[in-house]
């Protein structure tokens, strides 16, 4: 890193380049075009998500990165084991605040699916509620571009700023519905809650610049790692540092103790952004959330192992139980998401016990990666469907009964999008859980396998209440819901490509999991 | 420079201070534009101790860091007044335990 600045830079963020050309773009439209400026938005933010999109699909392809970086790639060739964390990919971007690796891609790939699907749905649903606001598809790419920051950051300070140029549009997208009550209020829980989160994230950053002298995520781990350099009182600073960064992170994972904003502000905000909100932060939090842990946490495992362990077991009794009690189905989405974070959050430190020392299972990172990335899509989908099948007020499962009578496709959807999320065969909520457990049990944690195990069970209760209610006859001959499914090319092809997905990528888990298994290699 | 300069950990003492002072107004106040600036509080005692650690480390990224700090702070205080704005449109208040519109 001689050089402060180099042409290959912007290519290592060229996704991100693209979605904000795009969100300036639409900032341009507005002023030149007098009408038709929503249309032209829809498009260039449709074309950049997927533009961008097909080029993160490059960075999966370990040769591309090296014909472009001229060999530099050459040491992701996935050597040894965690241990080695100084051998690192050396695809650095502005002297190391970023940079582009598999990890970096495969969740950039994720991030920019989902963002495509919401994109690709948003528009019909905008036009209905009277919001179709060309600002809608601009801040939508700005919460893309935040999160691909997010995870390919590599230096504290970037991190921060990029958690806030992700959360900053999303709290305007919570209250979207201006002329509703209740949008505004989700928008000013998620606001407050949000802020006041980054704030415990900027102090944990602070620690940890005050116990080594760096932000560079890379070179705090190289430090942390190496004992003889490390005091007492540095190393009481460092795991406040994590601790405070956990907290800040936790907030946008949506774990146990920092789960208070999900319910209200999933419920509360349009059904569109919900889905925005759920996939596409999820996917980008829980990225960062187990980089952080990789590169700084090995080090301090017996005292981040309690924490990581309580985030997970009482977010999923938490979530499981509350979801248990919803009626309104916003409300059981929301909780059994939290649900899902414990799931999630059961990956983040595991320490592998069958062997020597405080090293994490190298399968961890393509599981939790899977599982993510199946959440994310069933997400999509189901809020998606949830969106266009609700009109005026809230769905309930009351308003269910008979819906695959009136509605067969939207029935359809729920319940698939139900039966992955409860973990059914052959559905990729399945595959996602089947990973973690098998990642799980062969590192030796028995009781957190055993809890995930317990909480599916739980979990079953509530998804199956969905197929229940709209599959069951009650003697009715129609549904009190009289909408269509998908009343848009796009929605439509959304929600079939998303079915599509969720029916089959668990039967083609092996190649994502080979992918997402070389890409956990990429911090060594 | 003479030898009595403060020493880092006073600055850390401080810092945790002023941040649990912002933390408190934030859990105890009402009013969401007093939650609002009890989070500037936050902020702004990280940035004291970032500067505290540049100055202790002979490292400029830290006092970097506050230039960033205080332009995100500015950017969230643009958002958040359009929101409390907004909110009070609506519900003609700005207390927080007032607007509930959604279940708890």
């Amino acid at each position: 890193m001689n050089n402060l600045f180099q042409f290959t830079d912007l290519i290592a963020i060229l996704p991100q380049i693209i979605l904000i050309t795009g969100a300036l773009l639409i900032l341009f439209c507005q002023i030149v075009l007098p009408r038709g400026r929503v249309d032209a938005a829809v498009f260039i933010s449709g074309v950049s998500a997927i533009l961008a999109l097909a080029i993160s699909l490059f960075g999966l392809e370990s040769s591309v990165l090296e014909s472009i970086f001229g060999g530099a790639a050459s040491s992701i060739k996935y050597p040894g084991f965690l241990d080695e964390i100084t051998r690192l990919t050396k695809i650095y971007a502005f002297s190391g605040h970023t940079f582009w690796n598999p990890f970096a891609s495969i969740y950039s790939f994720a991030i920019l699916c989902c963002l495509t699907f919401v994109i690709l749905m948003a528009p019909k649903i905008l036009k209905e509620l009277d919001l179709n606001l060309s600002e809608a598809y601009q801040m939508m790419l700005y919460v893309g571009a935040g999160l691909l920051f997010f995870i390919s950051a590599n230096d504290l300070m970037t991190i921060f700023i990029s958690l806030e140029l992700s959360s900053l549009p999303l709290f305007v997208l919570a209250a979207w519905d201006r002329k509703s009550k209740s949008s505004n209020e989700a928008g000013i829980k998620y606001f407050l809650l949000g802020v006041f989160s980054a704030a415990f994230f900027l102090l944990g950053t602070a620690f940890l610049y005050g116990a080594t002298g760096t932000m560079n995520l890379l070179d705090i781990s190289a430090l942390v790692n190496e004992n003889s350099k490390m005091t007492s009182e540095t190393i009481s600073m460092v795991i406040g540092g994590i601790l405070l960064i956990m907290v800040g992170i936790g907030f946008k994972v949506a774990v146990f103790p920092f789960h208070a904003w999900v319910p209200d502000v999933y419920e509360g905000s349009i059904t569109i952004v919900t889905a925005l909100m759920g996939s596409l932060v999820k996917i980008g939090a829980v990225a960062v959330f187990f980089k952080i842990m990789l590169l700084v946490a090995k080090p301090f495992a017996q005292y981040l192992m309690p924490a990581v362990v309580i985030f997970s077991v009482l977010s999923m009794f938490y979530g499981n139980y509350t979801a248990l009690l919803q009626e309104n189905i916003k409300r059981m989405f929301a909780f059994s998401s939290i649900a899902h974070a414990g799931y999630m959050a059961s990956m983040f430190y595991i320490p592998d016990t069958s062997k020597e020392g405080y090293m994490i299972h190298p399968e961890t990172s393509a599981a939790l990666f899977f599982y993510v990335f199946g959440y994310a899509l069933t997400t999509v989908l189901v809020f998606g469907t949830i969106a266009y099948l609700e009109k005026d007020k809230p769905v309930t499962f009351e308003s269910l009964k008979g819906l695959s009578k009136t509605n067969p496709i939207s029935a359809f959807l729920l319940a698939l999008s139900a039966l992955s999320f409860a973990g059914i065969p052959p559905m990729i909520g399945f595959f996602g859980k089947f990973y973690i457990l098998r990642v799980l049990l062969k590192s030796d944690q028995v009781f957190l396998a055993l809890m995930v195990t317990i909480n599916s069970l739980i979990g079953i209760y509530y998804y199956a209440r969905v197929l229940f209610y709209t599959y069951w006859d009650f003697d009715k001959e129609e549904g009190t819901l009289k909408t269509k499914a998908f009343r848009s090319a796009g929605s439509w092809a959304s929600g079939i490509i998303l079915s599509l997905a969720v029916l089959i990528l668990g039967f083609l888990s092996d190649p994502i999991f080979r992918q997402a298994l070389s890409a956990s290699y990429s911090f060594r | 420079m003479n030898g009595a300069e403060i020493p880092v950990s006073y600055v850390i003492v401080l810092t945790l201070l002023l941040f649990s002072i912002g933390m408190l107004g934030v859990l105890t106040r009402k009013n969401i534009i007093v939650i609002f600036m009890s989070v500037e509080i936050m902020l702004n005692s990280v940035n004291l101790l970032f500067v505290a650690f540049s100055r202790f480390w002979n490292d400029l990224s830290g006092e970097m860091a506050v230039f960033f700090v205080m332009a995100i702070a500015a950017a969230e205080a643009a958002i958040g007044l359009a929101l409390v704005i907004s909110l009070h449109r609506k519900f003609h208040t700005v207390d927080i335990t007032e607007i509930k519109e959604l279940k708890n």
